[in-house]
Formats: C-alpha cells, sequence, structure tokens
C-alpha cells in the first residue's frame, strides 16, 4: 500500500502493463477502442456478481447487514471476497432520504474485489467532474430519477478506502432467494449510478 | 412481480487485480488482430511460468509471469529500452499526480 501519500499510486505490475498498453498504443499496434471492448468482457469475469452476493446478503440477513455497515471489509471477506493489497471497504446503504454514489481516478481505486474492473466510462474525466459538481445531473444521464428530497451523497475513493453503495431492495421482492435477489443487482446500482432491476 | 430464473453466478473471480485482466485483454487483442501468434506467445508463457514457482498457484504470480512473456512476444514492436522509458513515465506521472486527478504519462523523447 502506498501509505498516506497525497500524490496517486501504481503498482509496479500496474505500470509494466500500462506502459505495455501505452507503448503499443503510441506505436499504432494497438486500438484503444477495441481494447476497451475486451476490458469490459473481461469486467464480467472478475465479477459484480460478487457485490451482487453481498447486497443481497444483506438484503436477507439483517445481522449480515449490521456487520457490513460496522466492517465491510470483514463482511465482504466472510464471503470470500477480497482484495489482495489490504483495501479497506466501506459499504454505505441507500435509504429514502440519502442515496450515495462513488466517484474516483484512474489509479485503481475502484472496489474491484466486489465489482470487477471499473468501466470506462466511472474512469473518464467527465463522469469524475460531474459526480462531484452535479451528482443528480449525472444521475439523470444514467436514467435515474430520485424524488427531490432524497440527499444525494458522493463518495471519493482513495487508495486506501473503496466504497460499496447498497441499494434499497426493491418493492416486491419479499419472498425471493438470496439467488434471485443477487440477480437483480446490477453493477451501476452498487456505484451509486442506478438501481437494481427486477 | 416474479423472481428471475437463473440466479447469479458465483464463480471464483478469474482475476485478482485489474491489470491481470487488462494483460489478459492485451494479449486477447494482439493474438486477435495477428500482431502475435497465440502459439508463439504460450510457448513464451510457458517458459515463463516454469522460470518462476510464484506462478504455480494460478494467481497473481501467473500473471507476473504473463506480464514477461508479453513484453518478450511484443519485444520486435516495444523493444526492452523504450519499454523501460515508457515506465518510467508512468511512475513519474503517478508520482506528480495528486489524488483525484487523471495519471497521464508524458511520452519520452
Amino acid at each position: 500500500m502506498s501509505g498516506h501519500d497525497d500524490h496517486s499510486h501504481l503498482s509496479e505490475m500496474d505500470v509494466r502493463v500500462r506502459a505495455l498498453q501505452s507503448l503499443l498504443v503510441a506505436k499504432g499496434y494497438v486500438d484503444p477502442a477495441a481494447m476497451d471492448e475486451l476490458v469490459t468482457l473481461y469486467e464480467h469475469e472478475v465479477g459484480p456478481q460478487n457485490g451482487a452476493r453481498v447486497v443481497a446478503r444483506a438484503w436477507c440477513d439483517p445481522d449480515y447487514a449490521a456487520r457490513l455497515f460496522e466492517d465491510g471489509t470483514a463482511a465482504i471477506a466472510e464471503l470470500g471476497f477480497g482484495g489482495r493489497q489490504g483495501e479497506h471497504m466501506v459499504a454505505v446503504a441507500n435509504t429514502p432520504e440519502v442515496h450515495n454514489m462513488v466517484v474516483c481516478t484512474l489509479c485503481s481505486c475502484y472496489p474491484w474485489a466486489v465489482l470487477g474492473l471499473p468501466p470506462v466510462w466511472y474512469k473518464s474525466a467527465p463522469y469524475r467532474a460531474k459526480a462531484v459538481a452535479d451528482p443528480r445531473g449525472v444521475l439523470a444521464d444514467f436514467g435515474v430519477a430520485l424524488p427531490q428530497d432524497t440527499r444525494v451523497d458522493v463518495w471519493d475513493s482513495t487508495a486506501e478506502i473503496r466504497y460499496l453503495v447498497v441499494p434499497m431492495r426493491p418493492e416486491g421482492t419479499k419472498g425471493w432467494s438470496e439467488d434471485a435477489l443477487a440477480a437483480i443487482v446490477t453493477r451501476d446500482s452498487m456505484i451509486g449510478t442506478g438501481l437494481p432491476q427486477p | 412481480m416474479r423472481p428471475p430464473e437463473t440466479p447469479a453466478p458465483a464463480d471464483e473471480p478469474a482475476f485478482a487485480a485489474p491489470w491481470e485482466a487488462e494483460a489478459f485483454a492485451l494479449k486477447a487483442h494482439l493474438v486477435e488482430t495477428g500482431r502475435i501468434r497465440a502459439d508463439e506467445f504460450a510457448a513464451l508463457f510457458g517458459e515463463a511460468l516454469r522460470q518462476d514457482p510464484a506462478a504455480a498457484d494460478g494467481g497473481t504470480g501467473y500473471f507476473v509471469a504473463f506480464v514477461a512473456a508479453l513484453e518478450r512476444a511484443v519485444a520486435a514492436m516495444a523493444p526492452p529500452e523504450e519499454l523501460a522509458a515508457e515506465r518510467e513515465a508512468w511512475r513519474q506521472a503517478a508520482a506528480a499526480t495528486p489524488h483525484g486527478q487523471p495519471i497521464v504519462p508524458r511520452r519520452p523523447g
């Protein structure tokens, strides 16, 4: 880990892979758009399904939910998910009063152990800027309309702390199994730019 | 409202860090576009795996070997000295970038 430095941190392997990629792009051997497509594909291998299990468990098991909001890292590790770099995971709960949204920068500050690779838009400058300046505008871009009296909290991830949004359990899902619930928890709903999709 | 038919998959994550998936995607792209040959890469990768005992667990060490093989496979397109300069540019860019800003390397030369 990078300690509490205020500059960005790249691991040596991050540096090696980025250098390979950027040099091959600069020389015209690699098409960055095609690379992005492939990364999106692999994202499904890493798995927002991990985060979806965490959310579904929290919806079904109040004791688990209490542990999750108390110590996200430990509660997520209970389900067998976690990074190897010791990042702290913090779960933030959406309620009728508060909607949470997560943002960060290029330096991998994304809860990839539970969400997989960050989508391209998450790394984009427009999202990073607008998420802070105009979160409701971002939500509108994603087709999410919240009640006017719901507050929007934006959480800026760091190298040390990664946030996972726990969306509200949708109406009409009473009695659903944990598997069925996990299936409706989208990646974007755990970043806070979407809602679960029953 | 009814629950969906198919439960969400609960597989082990294939990658432990984004760079692993990015390296994987980069190799797939280079093979797809004919820049490197799959069998030649496989030979280099096999050699790298044999040379590094840490690669045996199939986890991060596996991908370290993967990246080492990829660096060799693209040596004609990205010579080692240029790659070293590019890495240094990324390190300097990261060190000079306050958290919250995108890291953009300055290309050497």
